[in-house]
């Protein structure tokens, strides 16, 4: 049974982190974040019935919890520095995808939490409502505030680069 | 609009991530931190005072998430039944014995299972859209369809269609310069509970006691906590 544990880190590690990233947008955060997970994971291994779900619901209530509590300051480091760096190919493209991250970063995490969550993870309403424990019209108002502030930080970013044309 | 900014958040959440892999160390410093919590979980357990207060202080409320109709092992202070009544299970993590056990190692196997299908997946690459197009064709859920394209993946079956080349190239994630220094943090025998500890000693976060710690060792400096 204990190799189940480490083949399930070992296997889904990666997309964890993945998913800590989006979560934090810091690479030291994230992973403090998973390690802390696994090892409250293997404490309880047993009862836990979808470690998928226990860990990617764990981090998210972690990682709303630590900035309610401690109003910490987000360090921003690695992710921002090369997932929004310049390739060559389409401006466009590249300047969306470098934006809807940057503005990811600029979100509540609570509202981060349940964005990426639906659209990262694609658990629907109702699965990330019964994971954290709370309404799924909570879900849905978080979800739509936070696509509504991505839509609107973006389409300042398409009236910028359509000015820069001029 | 909601449509166009919920495809493309898909679509740049994915990118963003791309080829980010858990460090070498994880599985082996998860374990061992693991161990050490369910370790000290028991020796409150036999200290009924101290168990106590760590029921008072809700240590067992966090992160929830266990099995429907299950409790943690850290009863409730108002409970008054602090003395352990041990569920095995919960008690004394992956390596302990057994309740249960069957459908319990089932669901951890079919969970490796789902991981590893999901990294052959990606690792494949196939994205979201792929995951959408495939989901149309088998009529389930983007979600369950990477699930499913993984598991004939793995097993060398051919998905349908080749995966759509990504639109951008991902320049590559940023190389850790400290990864030295907190291997050598984890081969010292520290875990991630002594990285916490030196942070508050040296009023700095985790992952910068671990490199500092990793550094001292290193130079063959002793460090205020022993592993």
């Amino acid at each position: 049974m204990e190799g189940s544990f480490e083949e399930f880190v070992a296997a889904g590690g990666g997309r964890l982190l993945r998913t800590a990233l989006l979560l934090t947008c810091d690479r030291a955060a994230a992973e403090d974040l998973v390690q802390d997970v696994l090892e409250r994971a293997y404490v309880r291994w047993r009862s836990i019935e979808d470690p998928h779900a226990y860990t990617r619901t764990a981090m998210s209530r972690a990682v709303t919890d630590r900035w309610r509590r401690v109003a910490r300051r987000p360090r921003e480091v690695e992710l921002q520095g090369w997932h929004g760096r310049a390739v060559p190919d389409g401006a466009a493209d590249r300047a969306v995808r470098a934006d809807v991250v940057d503005h990811l970063r600029k979100l509540p995490p609570r509202q981060r939490a349940v964005i990426v969550l639906r659209y990262f993870e694609d658990w629907s309403e109702e699965r990330i409502a019964e994971e954290l424990d709370v309404s799924r019209g909570t879900v849905k108002s978080q979800a739509s505030k936070g696509l509504a502030r991505l839509r609107e930080l973006m389409g300042a970013d398409e009236d910028e680069e359509a000015m820069s044309r001029w | 609009m909601v449509n166009e900014v919920e495809e493309r958040l898909r679509r740049e959440m994915a990118a963003a991530v791309q080829g980010v892999e858990a460090p070498v160390w994880l599985p082996a410093a998860a374990r061992k931190g693991g161990r050490r919590r369910a370790n000290r979980r028991r020796a409150l357990l036999a200290a009924p005072a101290t168990a106590a207060a760590v029921g008072a202080v809700g240590v067992a409320s966090w992160g929830g998430w266990l099995r429907t109709g299950e409790t943690s092992v850290v009863a409730p202070a108002s409970s008054g039944a602090l003395a352990p009544q041990p569920d095995v299970r919960t008690e004394a993590g992956p390596t302990a014995g057994p309740g249960g056990q069957e459908d319990l190692q089932e669901a951890a196997r079919a969970a490796v299972a789902q991981a590893e299908a999901l990294e052959a997946y990606f690792a494949a690459g196939y994205d979201y859209d792929d995951a959408v197009e495939l989901g149309r064709l088998w009529n389930v859920e983007p979600g369950e369809a990477k699930s499913t394209a993984g598991a004939h993946l793995l097993a060398g079956e051919d998905l349908p269609f080749e995966p759509v080349e990504q639109p951008v190239e991902q320049p590559p994630a940023p190389a850790d310069d400290r990864a030295p220094q907190r291997e050598a943090f984890f081969a010292a025998g520290y875990t991630y509970d002594d990285a916490v500890e030196l942070a508050r000693a040296w009023n700095v976060d985790p992952w910068e006691a671990k490199a500092l710690a990793g550094e001292r060792l290193l130079a063959g400096e002793t460090l205020p906590v022993q592993p």
